[in-house]
């Protein structure tokens, strides 16, 4: 097998000190379709390994661990994989970094959901899921215009010098469908991703025949008004986005690099908060997510672990060399964040004047300085009177501006790697007429 | 120094030959591109360094055959039994699109009819990544950051990442034998900046066709990345409106780039999601404005001999004089639309789809000068540094982020500061209100594009100073 012939090499290496292998093997259905019609259809299957190599070294009294990641494929013969290693190792020797060690073997806390998909052939899913996909298409004034599916089988194995032998199997739908609608003459559309890691039947009709409604409202959608001083109401993707800066401020990373400056026990929404308190969790097993994983890359088995609570730092997170400089306990490397949901129902959030935005072009949170904002491409203004759904124009600001009073809705919503409130009602944001 | 091509290609061509011809016993049209590309990412951080290989590497094939009615592909990355490929292809790919025939949901088209065509092209760049040693690199880039520090005392990280990538492509069908093989470099400065609570960043993007010259660039950029991060600290606000903005190069690029050069991707056209095609051969732009794109229309990182499709490299004139002539093409849909291919189908990897995409998109420079440009701005900004954009081909809506602007009163530009800065608006109405467009040319290409939020490739960017009306927020 490759791996043990890759494992033979780095062995013979006296001044490679350890070595951790991560082998991922990968087939994928995709279909194409434009309108209704399959436009082409793909199938892929590939193996790589990613093989990190460490050596350690001193210099002026200083200890060192270098390393170096190389890719290795299945074509290398003997002699380019012991040139690959050569270079890598030649390579970590001019990586002065602290010391820091590899993951031991440890047991896997709780249970992994296996996914349906991995019952019955990829081929096979992939026909069900476009079949479910294109039976939400009978709107009158809206259709998919266009779709992309990919069905994944990420199978990994990760090794390493100190005894981490562990595999698993992970699934990934990732859908892309564009929606149009029409009126008075001009059509507009709207982009959509669905992702999941397992099939629950009915979930890709109800999210199309979501986004064929809305896109219906994007098309009657008036140009932003020019309004000041209104609360927004963040709902759908853009939440998850905005609520991943304190997934950020708390990384032992970024606090390692001097890019973040919380600390355990601060209060992270500023001083003096008034509105709801966060309490984030990063959560290796959401049902459906296909960023939920049982181990990270170091072999490091995942658990649900609470990082802030109340609004108050709890701990750090982080993989296990910047958990190990900061001389905290490991939580490993992922993205799947959860945030709890407040007191108040969606539908009071809605009373009075307001500002709801539920799709922006490409709505982005700056994890470094706070900065966040984007342009609308659909929205509802309420006047106190009357509610009217508005596109174009765009909303800014600063987390620092605007933490301190924000409120959480009590409904959840499940998106991509987070499960985070539905909407969030926010003051002092600056809004661009369109 | 040239730029040898794959010794790995090179083998692999007696069984990619054996593939194509089974292969071709069964379909009408087959092509096989072999993708060798390997490269090296170098980083270091204040607290950090970093050596490997980069996320651009990749090694293997994509097939491409008729299935009598379209296209079906299949990717791997084994010398595997040809035999066996040949039944993936058939029971799997085969069987779905027969599937789909039978119910009559597919799209049709006809089959490739390509012209012959053999040639081996070898870029060379002026010092090849393999003569420069690992320690040497690693010494230059710490010495970046060491610098920076002596710069500013408000610094809490600098970065500084070289990546060179070393591209080896091998196209063959039954009447092309196509190889390519070439080098280019990106390198990033990044300050990051703190007073108090208040952190900000900036940074400087380098590219080219380029070997480690590159680092020589870096080294000269290091200063003025670092003032510029500290010089955000004091950044405010922009008030939301209607402004007169010049638009650095960089930003001038972001706009040809996201908010029209995504439009005319043809692919948009078969799919009816443009709206350029409403525009074909009108006035879409001021008279000021020419805009290109392709490989072969600059020497930047997305400068090929031939595309992912066996095309060979163009220069599009997309914008002549404010006359939308024409958008950009892969093979299929030039078939589809029953136009000229211009050498614009890019895959991200050979795991993935070929679709319509930029290259080297840029507007021509004009006659104005900069100071020019200033002195005829009463109340404005001019707009530095590039953050990212998303394209809306449908709509023409447009967001660009843009890192900051300097503002301008009365003709001089001042010392506040604005930032960070969205820029939206009407395509068609920003394209029109360019009124000056100076004699500078300037593409970068760092970074990578995607197509929705998926399918990232390199491509550069750029233009001269451009004097626009635009919307801020």
């Amino acid at each position: 097998m490759m791996i043990d012939k890759i494992i033979k090499i780095l062995k013979t290496r006296k001044e490679i000190d350890d070595w951790k292998i991560v082998q991922n093997d990968d087939d994928a259905q995709e279909l194409f379709f434009i309108r209704k019609a399959l436009d082409m259809n793909r199938a892929k299957s590939t193996q790589k390994f990613f093989v990190t190599l460490y050596h350690d070294f001193e210099e002026n009294d200083q200890k060192y661990r270098g390393s170096s990641t190389s890719i290795i494929y299945p074509t290398m013969k003997s002699d380019e994989i012991e040139e690959t290693v050569n270079d890598a190792l030649f390579s970590s020797k001019f990586v002065k970094n602290s010391p820091y060690p590899l993951a031991k073997p440890s047991k896997m806390e709780g249970h992994f959901t296996s996914s349906k998909y991995s019952s019955g052939d990829l081929s096979e899913w992939i026909h069900k899921i476009s079949e479910e996909l294109y039976s939400a298409d009978r709107f009158m004034n809206s259709w998919i215009n266009s779709s992309e599916l990919f069905l994944k089988r990420n199978k990994f194995r990760v090794i390493n010098s100190k005894g981490v032998d562990v595999s698993w199997e992970l699934y990934k739908l990732y859908i892309e469908f564009i929606t149009t609608s029409k009126r008075k003459g001009e059509e507009v559309e709207l982009y959509s991703i669905i992702e999941n890691s397992d099939f629950e039947n009915g979930e890709i009709y109800e999210k199309v025949s979501q986004a064929l409604e809305i896109t219906e409202e994007r098309a009657n959608a008036i140009s932003m008004p020019a309004v000041k001083g209104l609360p927004v109401l963040l709902s759908g993707e853009a939440v998850g986005e905005f609520l991943k800066y304190y997934l950020y401020k708390s990384s032992a990373r970024y606090f390692y690099e001097h890019l973040s400056t919380a600390k355990t026990g601060d209060t992270i929404q500023g001083d003096d908060p008034s509105g709801d308190m966060i309490t984030m969790y990063i959560d290796p097993s959401v049902n459906g997510s296909s960023y939920s994983t049982p181990y990270d890359e170091d072999g490091l088995p995942l658990r649900k672990v609470k990082i802030i609570e109340n609004g108050i730092m709890k701990r750090y997170w982080g993989e296990l060399k910047y958990a190990y400089y900061l001389k905290v306990k490991p939580t490993g490397q992922l993205t799947n964040f959860t945030v709890n949901g407040g007191k108040i129902s969606e539908a009071s959030l809605q009373e009075g004047r307001y500002l709801k935005l539920l799709s922006f072009s490409d709505f982005q949170s700056d994890p470094m300085t706070g900065d966040f904002g984007g342009e609308v491409r659909l929205g509802w203004y309420n006047d106190g009177e009357s509610t009217v759904p508005v596109s174009g124009g765009s909303i800014s600001g600063n987390i620092s501006e605007v933490q301190s009073n924000m409120i959480f809705s009590k409904e959840i919503q499940k998106d991509k790697n987070f499960v985070v409130p539905k909407m969030i009602k926010l003051s002092n944001v600056k809004i661009s007429a369109g | 120094m040239r730029v040898k091509f794959s010794s790995f290609l090179t083998e692999a061509k007696p069984f990619l030959e054996n593939l194509l011809k089974k292969l071709s016993q069964e379909y009408e049209y087959v092509s096989i591109l072999g993708s060798d590309t390997f490269s090296k990412r170098y980083i270091v951080t204040t607290k950090d360094t970093n050596i490997g290989d980069s996320s651009w590497n990749e090694r293997g094939f994509v097939v491409r055959v008729y299935n009598g009615i379209n296209y079906s592909e299949f990717s791997f990355n084994e010398i595997a039994d040809v035999e066996e490929i040949v039944d993936k292809i058939r029971n799997d790919l085969i069987v779905t699109s027969d599937r789909f025939k039978r119910s009559g949901r597919i799209s049709k088209y006809p089959l490739i009819e390509e012209a012959e065509l053999e040639g081996s092209f070898e870029e060379n760049v002026e010092i090849l990544p393999s003569k420069i040693s690992t320690d040497e690199k690693v010494r230059k880039l710490s010495a970046m950051k060491d610098r920076a520090y002596k710069i500013s005392s408000k610094l809490v990280n600098f970065w500084v990442i070289y990546e060179e990538v070393n591209v080896n492509k091998y196209f063959l069908s039954t009447k092309r034998r196509l190889s390519q093989s070439y080098v280019w470099s990106q390198g990033y400065l990044q300050a990051f900046a703190r007073d108090a609570e208040k952190t900000k960043y900036s940074y400087e993007g380098f590219s080219g066709l380029k070997g480690v010259e590159l680092l020589d660039e870096m080294e000269n950029g290091v200063e003025k990345v670092v003032k510029e991060a500290e010089t955000l600290l004091g950044s405010e606000k922009i008030e939301p409106g209607e402004y007169d903005v010049i638009c650095s190069p960089d930003v001038a690029g972001l706009i040809a780039h996201e908010a029209f050069g995504h439009g005319v991707e043809m692919d948009m056209f078969v799919k009816e999601r443009a709206k350029a095609t409403e525009y074909m051969g009108k006035e879409i732009a001021s008279p000021l404005v020419t805009m290109h794109d392709g490989a072969a229309a600059a020497r930047q990182v997305s400068s090929y001999f031939f595309d992912d499709e066996g095309t060979l490299a163009t220069d599009t004139v997309i914008i002549d004089h404010g006359i939308l002539k024409t958008g950009i093409s892969d093979l299929l849909s030039a078939m589809k639309l029953g136009t000229r291919p211009t050498g614009n189908g890019k895959r991200e990897s050979f795991e993935r789809k070929a679709y319509s995409r930029m290259t080297n998109t840029f507007f021509a420079s004009g006659q104005d000068k900069l100071e020019d440009m200033i002195s005829s701005i009463k109340y404005g900004y001019l707009l530095e540094k590039m953050s990212s954009g998303m394209e809306d081909p449908k709509n023409w809506g447009i967001q660009c982020m843009i890192l900051y602007g300097r503002e301008i009163k009365e003709g001089k530009l001042t010392d506040r500061i604005v930032s960070p800065i969205i820029m939206t608006g009407y395509v068609p109405a920003l394209l029109k209100s360019i009124s000056m467009v100076s004699e500078d040319l300037q593409l970068s290409g760092t970074g990578a594009c995607g197509k929705g939020h998926k399918e990232f490739v390199k491509v550069s960017s750029g233009g001269p100073y451009i004097k626009a009306k635009v919307r801020l927020g």
